[in-house]
C-alpha cells in the first residue's frame, strides 16, 4: 500500500460518511473562492482556470478554460449548466460530492458563474438521485439565505441563482446538448453540432455545461493555485481525479487520486487486488462507454493520454474490473442491451445499429449464433476504434460511438470466446462452477442480470 | 436608412464560397449548405430527412459525404475532416473539398440502407407507397443488395386510426419529416416521436393532423409507406393509374394537382408528380403543396345524384332528353321570354368554378345572341356594392409570387381558409427567407400571427381608417403617426421601425386583401383605402386581392360580369363581329348579387344557369330558391340532380371538373389548364357546347367552334394580346405551386432547381394599367367605438373551404373533411373570460346560438370573434355587419344551454 503524499482535497471526509453543513464548509475556509473570485476580473479566474490545465470530468476531457474563453463576446444572458445525470454505468462520483459536500459545488458554481459572467444556474440532475436533488437542494436554500447566492452575492452586487433541476432518468440526458433540450423541456433529443452551446445553448443562449466534478475542482484551483493543481501531472492531465472503481477487486469505491497512478497500482494497491485472488480477465477503465484493456495492459497511466495510449479512453475514470469468472460475451451483451435501451433513437445509425447489435449478441450468447455473424457485427461495431465500422463517426452523438466501440473491442480481445459460445451452442461459463477463496463455489448463472428489455 | 435592426431581412447579401465538389470548383454563398449547393449543381446526394421546405434535422445520416478541410497549419492543404460530415447541415466553407462518391461516403450510404433494412417490413407487394418509394429507390441505387439481418423485426401495433391518412409504423424510417411538416409548414403541432430506441415511433396528439387543412401532404412528404392516404388504401397500384396533370378545382391560388385514374374513375389526387431523379415523384425536394379539400374532395362528381342526361320538362316532370332536343328546348324558352319581356328580362348566371372560356362563352351568348348586360359569376358577396369593389380590386391587380417579396403586408382575412396554397407560399417565403410579415385589421389570420413581424388590430369597420393613416403616415404625417398608435395601441418606437421598413428601397413589397372577410361588407371601404397605401408606397409594392372562388379572376378577365368586357371594346366588336353602330351592352348588367329581387320584382323572367353551386352556394339560398319558381323559363346545366335543378325547364347533363378541359386563372393571374382526365360521364357535355349549341340554334353567328382550344385561342386575343404561350402549352406549365424560388438577395436559396425543361413555361399574366388611386388628404373620421361588456364581442366571418359547399358536400368522403363550428378569440380576451383553447362556448347573436369550439389565436382583434362561416350552423352571410355577440362558456361535461 503507497502511502499517499499528498492531501485528499475533494472527498476527505468520505470514508467518514460525513455531509458537510454550511458551518462546517465555512469553518474550514469554504466560499472563499467566492470571495477572492469576486475581487478578480472574471478574464482573470479564466486565466487562471486555463492556466491549471483543468479538463473536464464528464467524459470528453475537453479543457475548462478553453471552453470558457468560446463564449461569443458581449451576449447575455449566458447560463452556466451543471452536468449532474451521472448515468454512465460504473460512474458513481459525482453523487459523493453532491451529497457530502453540497456547499464545496456551490462554491464552484458562484466562482464559474462569475468567471463566465452567467447570474443563473441549473443544475441538471439525475432522476434518479433523488437524496443527492434533496441534500443540493437543502444547500442552495441555505446559502439563499445567507446572501451566497441572490441579486447580491455577499454584497458585491453581482447576482448569481441557481436552480436544481431533476431529469426523468434518461442516460443521453447527460449528453450535453441532450441535456438542454431536456433542461428547456423537450424531448431529450441530442442536437446537432455546430453550433456548439457556448455559442448556443439554453434557449438559445450562450451557455456552458461542465461535469460537477470539473466544476467543483474550480475553486480548489483558485484558493490553492493553479501550480498545485499542476503538481500533480501526467503529460497533459493536471489534478487530482475521483476513480470509481466497480466490479471484482477487494475494495470497491471512490478514489482520489492524481493522475499519475497506473492500473495496476489502482487494482492490487488502492483496491485491495481481485476479489478472491481471481485473475484480472479485463477492465473497463472509462465507463462503459470505452473500449476494454486487458491484463497485459496494467501497468497503464491512468491519465487521459496514458490511456489513450493504451487504445482506450479515461472516459469517465469509472474502472470496471472483471476477474475471470466473467463471461466476455454475456458481459457485453449485456452492456450492448443497455446502449439499445439509451439510445434516443433519433439517428440512423445508431437507433438500428445498437438494436441489431443486441440482438445479435443475444443470440451468440444463448448459443444461437452463427460464424457469419462475427463478421456482422464486426463490421457493425468496428474494431473497437474511433470512426470504425458502421456506427462510429457516423451519428449525432456519441453515443452512437459508445455503443459500437466496447462491442468492437470485446469482439477483438476476446474472439476465440464468441467462437466458443457459437461451436458449443451455448455459453461456455452458464453453469460453470467456480472455486471461491472461501472454499465454496460459486455458480455464475444469468438469474442476478439486471434486465433492459421487458 | 433602415437596417438589421429594423428587420433581420435588411441584412448585406451574403459572400460567396468558392469551394471543390467532386473535383470540380464550385461557388456557393455563406451559410448555405453542402447539399444546396450541390443540388443546384446538378449533383445529387441522398437524402430522407433534408427537405427544402423543413428545418434540418440531421439524423437519417444518409447525406454523409467525405470532407477535406484546408489545414491552417499545414499550408491550408486539404486535410480530411476525421468523420464524414452530413451534407444536409454542413455549411460550405471556402477550399473545402466535398466528395460525395468516394468510398467512404458509398460506405456511409450502403450502411445507412442497410441499417433502414434492418427493422424495415418490406411488405412493398401490399405497399401502397410501392413505385413511388424512396426506400424502394435508394435501395435499389445505393444499398447492398442482400440482407444479413437474421433476427426479428420490430413490431409496432397499428395506432387508433385517423381516418384521413393511415399509420403503418412498421415501415417508418423515423426520419421526422413528417412531424416538422406539421410543425412548420402546416403551422400545428399534431404530431410528435414517441418512446426511445429501436422502439420509437411517429404518433399524433390532440385532435391528430385531419384538423388541419395542409394535412394531407405528410402522405406525399413521408419518404416510405409509413404515411398513406386512407381513402386511398389498397385500391389500386400506382404504376397502373393514369396521371393527368391538371388544375385543383377547390383552390383559387392555382394549386396544380395530378389525378389519377383508371377505368373511368379518380382513384387519387396529388401534387403534380414530376419526373425527378429517372421516376416519377411527388413534391419531392419541391413545395407542391395542396389543401386537404383538393386532394381528398376533388372525387365529387361521382355522387350518387349525378344526372348524366339531358333532361327537358313535360308538364310535372323532367325526363331524359337527347342533348339536341335539350338545346332546342333551350333556345325556344330563351327566345320565348326575349320576345315577350325583352333581352334585359333574361340573366346568365355563370359559377365561379366555370372555366375562362365558359365565362367567355357566356358573355358573348349574353350579349350578343341575347342582347343584354345581364351575366355575372358574382354571388358571394354580402352586397352587390362589395361585388363592385372586389371589380375595382381586381382591376387594380399585379404581381405575383413568382419572384418573391422583401416585405408583405395582409390585410383582414382567414387567407389559409380561402386560399390555402396561396396562403402557405406566403407564409413559407416570408418564414424561410426571414422577410417581414405585416398583418392590419380586426382578423388577422392565425396561421400568420406566429411569423408576424407587426401586427396592428383594429376593431371591425375601423380597417379602412387604419390603412388611411398608415398611408398618411407613410408619407410622413407624424399627426397620422399618433393617431395609429392610438387607435392599434402599437408602440410609437414599433410603428417607427414599421414606417421606416416601409420605406426602405425595397425590391419587391406585396399587398394582399381579403375580399372574403365578412363576405366583402367593409370592401367599399376597405378597397380604396389599401390602393391609396399602395399609392403612397410606390412603385415597387404589388397588390393581391384573395376570393375563394376558384376562377373569380378568369372570369373578371373573360369579361363575365357587368361592367366589364374581355379586352379592349374596339378589339372585342371586331371579334364578335359586330359594327360600331351594333348594340353591346356592358355596363347595363344587373349585379349577380341582386338577382333574387329582380327576379321578386318580375324585372327578369327567364334564367340560364352554368353551374347550379352558384345558387346552392349563395348567401341567401333560400330567397333565391324561392324566386326560382316565379321564372318564366329557366334552363341550369350542373352535374347533379338536387332541389333546384329540378325546378328548371331544360337541364343539360354537365361534364365535371375531371372531365373537361379549359382554363383556370389563379388569384395571381396565372394560368392553368383543366384537363380532361376522364370521358364525360354518360351523355354530358362541357359547357361551352351547351352555349355554342344554344347560340347556334338562335341563329347567333361566331359560335361555330370544334373544340375549347378554338375557344380560348379567340378569347386570349382579346383578354391578352401579348400572350406568346398556347392552350396546349398551358397544360405543360410548370409548378406555380413551387416554392423553389430564389430569393435573389438572401443567402438561403430555396432548394435546388431541378429538372427545369419541360414545366417551367411563364404564366401569362393580365396587367391592366389602371391608374394609381391616390393617397387621401385626409383620412376618413373614425368610427364610433362600441363599449363591450364582459362576454360581448363583435363577430367577424369568412366563407370555410371545409365549410357546407355544394360540391364539396357531395364527396365521398366529405363527413371527414368537414370541420366543427369554432370560434377564434384574441388571447387577452381569452385570459379574462378564463377560457381555453379547445374549451367549448355558446355564442348568441340575436336570435341564433351556435355552439363553437374556442379557439385561442393571435389572430383576431381583442374584442372581436371569428367564427368561420358554413361551419355548423354557422351562418352569417347577409347579417348587418359585424353582428354584436354574447359568448357564453360551457362547462366541461355538459350540455349546451338551448338557444334563445
Ligand atoms: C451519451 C452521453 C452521456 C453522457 N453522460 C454524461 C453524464 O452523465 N455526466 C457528465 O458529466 N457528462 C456526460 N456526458 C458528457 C457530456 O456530453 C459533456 O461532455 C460534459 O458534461 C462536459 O463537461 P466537462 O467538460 O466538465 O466534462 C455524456 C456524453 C454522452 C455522449
Ligand atoms: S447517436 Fe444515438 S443517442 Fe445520439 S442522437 Fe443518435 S440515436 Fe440519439
Ligand atoms: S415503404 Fe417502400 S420499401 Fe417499405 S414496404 Fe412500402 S414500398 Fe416497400
Ligand atoms: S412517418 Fe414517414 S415522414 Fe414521418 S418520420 Fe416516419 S418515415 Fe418520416
Ligand atoms: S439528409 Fe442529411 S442527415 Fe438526413
Amino acid at each position: 500500500m503507497p502511502v499517499d503524499t499528498f492531501e485528499k482535497v475533494y472527498l476527505p471526509n468520505i470514508e467518514r460518511g460525513e455531509t458537510e453543513t454550511l458551518q462546517q464548509y465555512r469553518a474550514q475556509g469554504g466560499y472563499e473562492a467566492v470571495r477572492m473570485a469576486l475581487d478578480m476580473a472574471p478574464g482573470k479566474i479564466v486565466e487562471i482556470v486555463k492556466d491549471s490545465g483543468l479538463r473536464g470530468r464528464g467524459g470528453a476531457g475537453f479543457p475548462a478554460g478553453m471552453k470558457w474563453s468560446f463564449l461569443p463576446k458581449g451576449v447575455y444572458p449566458r447560463y452556466l449548466t451543471v452536468n449532474a445525470d451521472e448515468s454512465e454505468p460504473g460512474t458513481c462520483k459525482d453523487r459523493p460530492l453532491m451529497e457530502q459536500r453540497p456547499h464545496a459545488l456551490l462554491d464552484g458554481i458562484i466562482c464559474t458563474c462569475l468567471a463566465i459572467e452567467s447570474e443563473l444556474a441549473f443544475i441538471y440532475i439525475r432522476g434518479e438521485y433523488y437524496n443527492s436533488a434533496d441534500v443540493l437542494q437543502k444547500a442552495v436554500d441555505e446559502a439563499y439565505e445567507a446572501g451566497l447566492l441572490g441579486a447580491d452575492v455577499l454584497g458585491s452586487g453581482r447576482r448569481v441563482d441557481v436552480v436544481v433541476h431533476r431529469g426523468a432518468g434518461a442516460y443521453i440526458c447527460g449528453e450535453e446538448t441532450a441535456l438542454l433540450t431536456s433542461l428547456e423541456g423537450y424531448r431529450g433529443y441530442p442536437k446537432l453540432k455546430p453550433p456548439f452551446p457556448a455559442v448556443s445553448g439554453l434557449y438559445g443562449k450562450p451557455t456552458i455545461i461542465n461535469n460537477v466534478e470539473t466544476i467543483f475542482s474550480v475553486p480548489l484551483i483558485l484558493t490553492k493555485g493553479a501550480d498545485w493543481f499542476k503538481s500533480f501531472t501526467h503529460e497533459r492531465s493536471t489534478g487530482l481525479r475521483l476513480y470509481s472503481v466497480s466490479g471484482h477487486v477487494k475494495k470497491p469505491g471512490v478514489y482520489e487520486l492524481p493522475m499519475t497512478v497506473t492500473l495496476r497500482e489502482l487494482i492490487y494497491d488502492y483496491c485491495g487486488g481481485m476479489r478472491n485472488d481471481h485473475d484480472l480477465k479485463f477492465v473497463i477503465p472509462g465507463g462503459s462507454s470505452v473500449p476494454w484493456l486487458l491484463p497485459d495492459q496494467l501497468d497503464t497511466v491512468m491519465s487521459m493520454e496514458g490511456v489513450q495510449e493504451a487504445g482506450s479512453f479515461l472516459g469517465s475514470a469509472a474502472v470496471m474490473v472483471m476477474d475471470h469468472t466473467v463471461c466476455p460475451v454475456w458481459a457485453i451483451e449485456n452492456l450492448a442491451a443497455f446502449y439499445r435501451h439509451e439510445s434516443c433513437g433519433q439517428c440512423t445509425p445508431c437507433r438500428e445499429g445498437s438494436s441489431w447489435m443486441h440482438k445479435i449478441l443475444m443470440r451468440i450468447e444463448h448459443g444461437q449464433g452463427t460464424m457469419e455473424d462475427l463478421d456482422t457485427l464486426a463490421s457493425i461495431a468496428g474494431e473497437g476504434k474511433p470512426n470504425t465500422g458502421m456506427i462510429s463517426g457516423r451519428s449525432i452523438c456519441a453515443l452512437g460511438d459508445a455503443a459500437a466501440w466496447p462491442v468492437g473491442s470485446a469482439l477483438r480481445c476476446f474472439r476465440s470466446e464468441f467462437e466458443e459460445h457459437i461451436k458449443l451452442g451455448h455459453c461456455p461459463y452458464k453453469n460453470k462452477r467456480f472455486w471461491m477463496a472461501d472454499g465454496k463455489f460459486v455458480n455464475e448463472s444469468f438469474e442476478h442480470r439486471p434486465s433492459w428489455h421487458h | 436608412m433602415a437596417d438589421q435592426s429594423v428587420h433581420p431581412s435588411l441584412k448585406p447579401a451574403p459572400e460567396d464560397v468558392p469551394f471543390v465538389l467532386n473535383g470540380k470548383e464550385v461557388v456557393g454563398k455563406k451559410g448555405e449548405t453542402i447539399i444546396t449547393v450541390a443540388a443546384r449543381e446538378g449533383v445529387y446526394i441522398p437524402h430522407y430527412c433534408w427537405h427544402p421546405s423543413l428545418s434540418v434535422a440531421g439524423n437519417c445520416r444518409l447525406c454523409l459525404v467525405e470532407v477535406h478541410m484546408p489545414n491552417p497549419r499545414a499550408d491550408n492543404k486539404p486535410t480530411p475532416l476525421p468523420k464524414p460530415a452530413i451534407a444536409c447541415q454542413t455549411p460550405v466553407v471556402p477550399g473545402m473539398h466535398v466528395f460525395t462518391e468516394s468510398e467512404l461516403a458509398k460506405d456511409c450510404q450502403s450502411g445507412m440502407m442497410e441499417f433502414l433494412l434492418v427493422n424495415h417490413p418490406l411488405d412493398c407487394p401490399i405497399c401502397d407507397r410501392g413505385g413511388e418509394c424512396m426506400l424502394q429507390r435508394y435501395s435499389m441505387e445505393y444499398g447492398t443488395g442482400h440482407a444479413r439481418m437474421v433476427d426479428k423485426k420490430r413490431k409496432f401495433k397499428k395506432p387508433q386510426a385517423d381516418p384521413l391518412i393511415d399509420i403503418e409504423r412498421n415501415r417508418c424510417i423515423m426520419c421526422t419529416r413528417c412531424v416538422r411538416f406539421c410543425d412548420e409548414v402546416a403551422g400545428e403541432h399534431v404530431m410528435g416521436v414517441f418512446a426511445r430506441g429501436a422502439d420509437n415511433y411517429i404518433g399524433t396528439f390532440g385532435q391528430g393532423p385531419v384538423s388541419n387543412i395542409l394535412s394531407g401532404n405528410v402522405i406525399d412528404i413521408c419518404p416510405v409507406g409509413c404515411l398513406t392516404s386512407r381513402p386511398f388504401r389498397f385500391k389500386a397500384r400506382v404504376w397502373e393509374l393514369v396521371q393527368t396533370q391538371s388544375t385543383s378545382v377547390w383552390d383559387a391560388s392555382g394549386a396544380k394537382v395530378t389525378y389519377w385514374t383508371r377505368s373511368n374513375q379518380l382513384y387519387r389526387t396529388t401534387p403534380p408528380s414530376r419526373k425527378y431523379h429517372e421516376t416519377y415523384t411527388i413534391n419531392e425536394d419541391t413545395a407542391e403543396f395542396i389543401d386537404n379539400i383538393t386532394r381528398f374532395g376533388s372525387d365529387f362528381p361521382a355522387h350518387e345524384d349525378r344526372w348524366e342526361e339531358s333532361r327537358v320538362r313535360i308538364g310535372e316532370g323532367l325526363v331524359p332528353a337527347a342533348f339536341r332536343e335539350a338545346v332546342r328546348q333551350a333556345a325556344r324558352g330563351l327566345t320565348r321570354v326575349r320576345e315577350q319581356h325583352g333581352p334585359d328580362a333574361l340573366a346568365v348566371l355563370v359559377s365561379p368554378r366555370a372555366t375562362m372560356e365558359e365565362g367567355y362563352l357566356a358573355a358573348k351568348f349574353a350579349r350578343t345572341v341575347i342582347g343584354t348586360g345581364n351575366v355575372d359569376w358574382r354571388m358571394s358577396f354580402q352586397t352587390a356594392e362589395a361585388s363592385d369593389a372586389a371589380a375595382l380590386a381586381f382591376s387594380h391587380a399585379s404581381g405575383d409570387l413568382e419572384d418573391g417579396f422583401d416585405a408583405v403586408v395582409l390585410v383582414n382575412g382567414d387567407y389559409l381558409h380561402q386560399a390555402p396554397v396561396f396562403a402557405m407560399q406566403v407564409k413559407e417565403y416570408a418564414r424561410l427567407n426571414e422577410k417581414p410579415l405585416i398583418l392590419i385589421g380586426h382578423h388577422h389570420d392565425a396561421y400568420f400571427a406566429p411569423h408576424a413581424s407587426w401586427q396592428l388590430h383594429c376593431r371591425p369597420g375601423e380597417t379602412a381608417h387604419v390603412l388611411e393613416l398608415l398611408a398618411l403616415a407613410v408619407r410622413g404625417n407624424d399627426n397620422a403617426k399618433d393617431q395609429l398608435s392610438a387607435i392599434t395601441g402599437a408602440q410609437a418606437e414599433e410603428l417607427d421601425k414599421l414606417l421606416q421598413l416601409l420605406g426602405h428601397a425595397h425590391r419587391k413589397g406585396l399587398l394582399i386583401q381579403s375580399l372574403e372577410d365578412m363576405n366583402g361588407a367593409n370592401l367599399p371601404q376597405d378597397v380604396p383605402a389599401l390602393l391609396g397605401l399602395k399609392s403612397a408606397l410606390g412603385e415597387a409594392w404589388d397588390y393581391i386581392p384573395v376570393l375563394r372562388d376558384r376562377n373569380a379572376f378568369g372570369l373578371y378577365a373573360a369579361g363575365a360580369q357587368p361592367g366589364r368586357l374581355p379586352g379592349a371594346e374596339g378589339a372585342v366588336r371586331k371579334a364578335w363581329g359586330l359594327g360600331e353602330s351594333a348594340a353591346l351592352p356592358v355596363d347595363s348588367g344587373v349585379p349577380a348579387r341582386l338577382l333574387a329581387e329582380k327576379i321578386e320584382a318580375g324585372e327578369i323572367k327567364g334564367l340560364l344557369c352554368l353551374g347550379a353551386d352558384i345558387l346552392h352556394n349563395a348567401p341567401e339560398r333560400e330567397r333565391l330558391v324561392a324566386a326560382l319558381d316565379k321564372l318564366e323559363f329557366f334552363a341550369v346545366t350542373d352535374l347533379f340532380r338536387s332541389e333546384i335543378t329540378e325546378k328548371a325547364d331544360v337541364f343539360f347533363a354537365a361534364a365535371s371538373h375531371l372531365e373537361r378541359d379549359g382554363t383556370y386563372c389563379d388569384l395571381e393571374g396565372n394560368l392553368a389548364r383543366l384537363v380532361e382526365a376522364l370521358p364525360p360521364a354518360g351523355g354530358s357535355r362541357p359547357d361551352w357546347e351547351v352555349l355554342a349549341g344554344i347560340a347556334k340554334e338562335m341563329d347567333g353567328r361566331g359560335f361555330d367552334y370544334s373544340s375549347v382550344a378554338q375557344v380560348f385561342d379567340e378569347m386570349i386575343r382579346l383578354v391578352a394580346p401579348d400572350f406568346a404561350g398556347s392552350f396546349k402549352a398551358l397544360m405543360l406549365k410548370g409548378p406555380r405551386n413551387d416554392l423553389t424560388i430564389k430569393d435573389p438577395g438572401g443567402a438561403r436559396t430555396r432548394g435546388p432547381e431541378y429538372n427545369p425543361g419541360d414545366y417551367r413555361i411563364d404564366g401569362a399574366h393580365f396587367r391592366w394599367k389602371a391608374d394609381p388611386l391616390p393617397t387621401p388628404e385626409k383620412a376618413s373620421p373614425a368610427p364610433e367605438r362600441q363599449e363591450l361588456n364582459e362576454g360581448e364581442f363583435l363577430v367577424t366571418w369568412g366563407e370555410h373551404v371545409q365549410g357546407s359547399d355544394y360540391h364539396l358536400d357531395r364527396a365521398s368522403i366529405a363527413r371527414l373533411l368537414k370541420m366543427a363550428p369554432t370560434a377564434e378569440m384574441n388571447p387577452e380576451d381569452a385570459y379574462r373570460l378564463g377560457l381555453e383553447d379547445g374549451d367549448r362556448a355558446v355564442v348568441h347573436t340575436g336570435s341564433d346560438s351556435i355552439e363553437v369550439v374556442v379557439k385561442v389565436r393571435r389572430g383576431p382583434a381583442p374584442g372581436v370573434l371569428y367564427i368561420p362561416s358554413g361551419l355548423g350552423d354557422a351562418r352569417f352571410a347577409g347579417l348587418s355587419a359585424a353582428p354584436l355577440a354574447r359568448l357564453e362558456a360551457v362547462e366541461a361535461g355538459k350540455e349546451a344551454a338551448p338557444a334563445g
